[in-house]
């Protein structure tokens, strides 16, 4: 039997709700796109771990069933309080939902994409030298040490140590093995605040000599805090660009050719240009239409806003158009 | 020739000495009063053999200003305390069993030495320690009641404390011998497992790096299955010789932060005696 458990139990909040309960910018459910092209479809179940009251304040569970019901069946087991980390949260759910054989554990603050399945023990690695975008808060992720065959030598926290991090997806042949070595490492002589599931890993590498699998992923976007989110959710911002004020006056050559490089590479990155006028000329609008395409620069729409006010406003509720219209 | 002072604990000057041709370490008595305990040290230290570590080669000796010293070879490497803390965590077995093997390398033999030696050490901590609470009763309790005739004398380091082992070109080396009231590996084994399992070396860190942590956790468990498999009857021994060891702390304890750390590791030491005794 295979199980994949997917960690939703970390409480973090962005935009008032469970970060996975937010809407990823290309539309999905950000629960969903956590088991999207990891074979989802080779587990026997797939769990997700939530918290009790994210059910009570959020229908937690309801949304997590409705939103996979075209993908599989999912199950959910509740937890009533916070745990005392990732590796807890994955003894608290083997225990409660009676896993046995192999599982995979996936955290549900980032996505990747496996180019081939992986079995028994292994863990999902980004390798950085390849990797053509940032990583926020670098000295947070985990750091993997692997031979030539990729077999983990090594996995250390919050350490440079190499240049592959890990990317959220580990796979333990045993479930009998995570359980045994999380027991050990909880002893308090210890005093390990946060048992993570990395330094399960580390324990069955070290003690058990259990050998880890290393898979690779070069897709990967990373949304598992607050900073994160936001780094996201702003390279894939519509950008409104007012035509006149940028250029002003002048010919489009003005722009800076830094200008210009940049907004090819957010364009091609995610972010979305609106452009809007109300002084340009049509032959003006088509000149700088042939430019964005010359330059590989992607956008949505061009918009004559048949006014020269300087004054615009970006409403999101009845609220933010009362507050611009009040005493209209 | 430069002169560097080294960092050290045992009370005695350390000083690298780096002339052209030649780079030696000289420990330095810290009083006339210490001058035979060193001297025993280095005796130690000259007649130590072993298939399995080395000790850095003696060099020289003699006297000045009336203290004693030694000159040895200057070994450029790196503690096993240190190494520990980012050591591969496949490569930790490794250096457990090359450990292993040289503890049981020293051999022995059962003595009724011990109960005497042993006896009189905690004679003397019952006087010593003046104000005992609950727990400290009841380890010293226990203590007197150990058949310590069980225990193997043989040769012995002293002190070997992860500090004290030196890792260099892939090689373990042992520093800083010291003169003990008893020689026994078993003894040997304890003052590893204070650091290992009491974490004696982190007490005043507010925080310790959970790899540090993992990697002191693997490193105490190999080692005590390494000694289980061998001789599993030793454990007992092992575990005694733990408690005695921080218990014969606490006389110098001058602070309340160690001494309650102390009073919680003879707690935990005890109720490992006890799960020992169970099986």
């Amino acid at each position: 039997m295979k199980t994949l458990i997917v960690l939703c139990a970390g409480g973090t909040i962005v935009n008032d709700k469970p970060i996975y309960l937010n809407t990823h910018p290309d539309g999905g459910l950000i629960a969903k796109k956590a088991i999207e092209n990891i074979y989802q479809e080779t587990y026997d179940r797939v769990i997700y771990t939530i918290l009790d009251r994210e059910c009570y304040e959020y229908d937690a569970d309801v949304i997590l069933s409705n939103e996979l019901r075209a993908t599989r069946e999912i199950e959910i087991v509740r937890l009533e309080e916070l745990t005392k980390g990732p590796a807890d949260t994955v003894y608290k759910t083997i225990k409660a939902a009676n896993i046995e054989g192999s599982i995979a554990i996936r955290d549900s603050l980032g996505s990747m994409e496996l180019t081939e399945r992986l079995e028994g023990n292994f863990i999902v690695g980004l390798n950085l030298l390849t990797y053509n975008d940032s990583i926020q808060r670098i000295k947070s992720k985990g750091f993997i040490v692997a031979n030539e065959q990729n077999i983990v030598l090594d996995f250390m926290e919050k350490r440079f140590c190499s240049d592959i991090i890990s990317a959220g997806l580990y796979g333990f042949k045993k479930g009998d093995d995570f359980i045994e070595s999380y027991l050990r490492l909880s002893d308090p002589a210890y005093n390990i605040p946060r048992v993570s599931v990395g330094h399960v890993m580390e324990h069955l590498i070290g003690y058990k000599d259990r050998k880890f699998k290393l898979g690779y992923t070069q897709v990967f976007e990373d949304w598992g805090d607050q900073i994160a989110w936001y780094e996201m959710q702003r390279k894939r911002a519509t950008v409104f660009i007012d035509l006149d004020s940028m250029l002003a006056n002048k010919k489009i050559d003005a722009l800076s050719e830094k200008t210009i490089k940049k907004m090819r590479i957010v364009s091609q990155n995610g972010m979305r240009f609106v452009f809007y006028y109300a002084g340009m000329t049509q032959d003006s609008i088509a000149e700088f239409r042939r430019f964005l395409v010359d330059n590989d620069i992607e956008y949505i729409a061009f918009i004559d806003r048949k006014s020269q006010s300087k004054e615009k406003y970006f409403v999101n509720s009845e609220e933010d158009f009362d507050k611009i219209t009040l005493g209209l | 020739m430069q002169i560097t002072n080294m960092s050290g604990f045992s009370g005695c000057k350390v000083l690298l000495y780096d002339d052209e041709n030649l780079l030696f370490v000289r420990k330095i008595s810290g009083s006339i009063e210490y001058n035979n305990r060193l001297q025993l040290q280095m005796e130690k230290q000259k007649n130590f053999k072993s298939a399995f570590v080395g000790v850095p080669a003696i060099i020289d000796s003699g006297f000045d200003n009336g203290l004693f010293y030694f000159d040895m070879e200057f070994l450029q490497g790196i503690t096993l305390a240190e190494k520990l803390k980012t050591m591969r965590v496949g490569d930790i077995h490794k250096y457990v069993e090359i450990l292993g093997e040289f503890l049981f390398e020293q051999g022995g033999n059962n003595s009724e030495m011990a109960v005497e030696s042993f006896g009189r050490k905690i004679d003397q901590l019952s006087n010593d320690l003046k104000n005992k609470n609950e727990t400290v009763c009841e380890a010293l309790g226990l203590l007197k009641k150990h058949d310590w005739k069980m225990l193997p004398c043989g040769t012995c380091h002293g002190d070997l404390t992860l500090e004290n082992i030196i890792i260099h070109d892939g090689n373990l080396y042992l520093i800083d011998f010291l003169d003990s009231f008893f020689d026994s590996w078993v003894l040997d084994v304890a003052t590893m497992l204070q650091d290992a399992r009491c974490l004696w070396s982190f007490r005043n860190n507010d925080k310790v790096n959970n790899n540090t942590l993992v990697r002191m956790m693997i490193f105490n468990d190999l080692l005590l299955d390494f000694i289980k498999n061998k001789q599993p009857d030793k454990m007992i021994d092992i575990y005694f010789a733990l408690l005695l060891k921080l218990v014969r702390i606490l006389p110098y304890c001058n602070d309340d932060k160690t001494e309650l750390f102390l009073n919680e590791k003879i707690g935990m030491v005890m109720k490992m005696i006890e799960k020992e005794d169970q099986l």
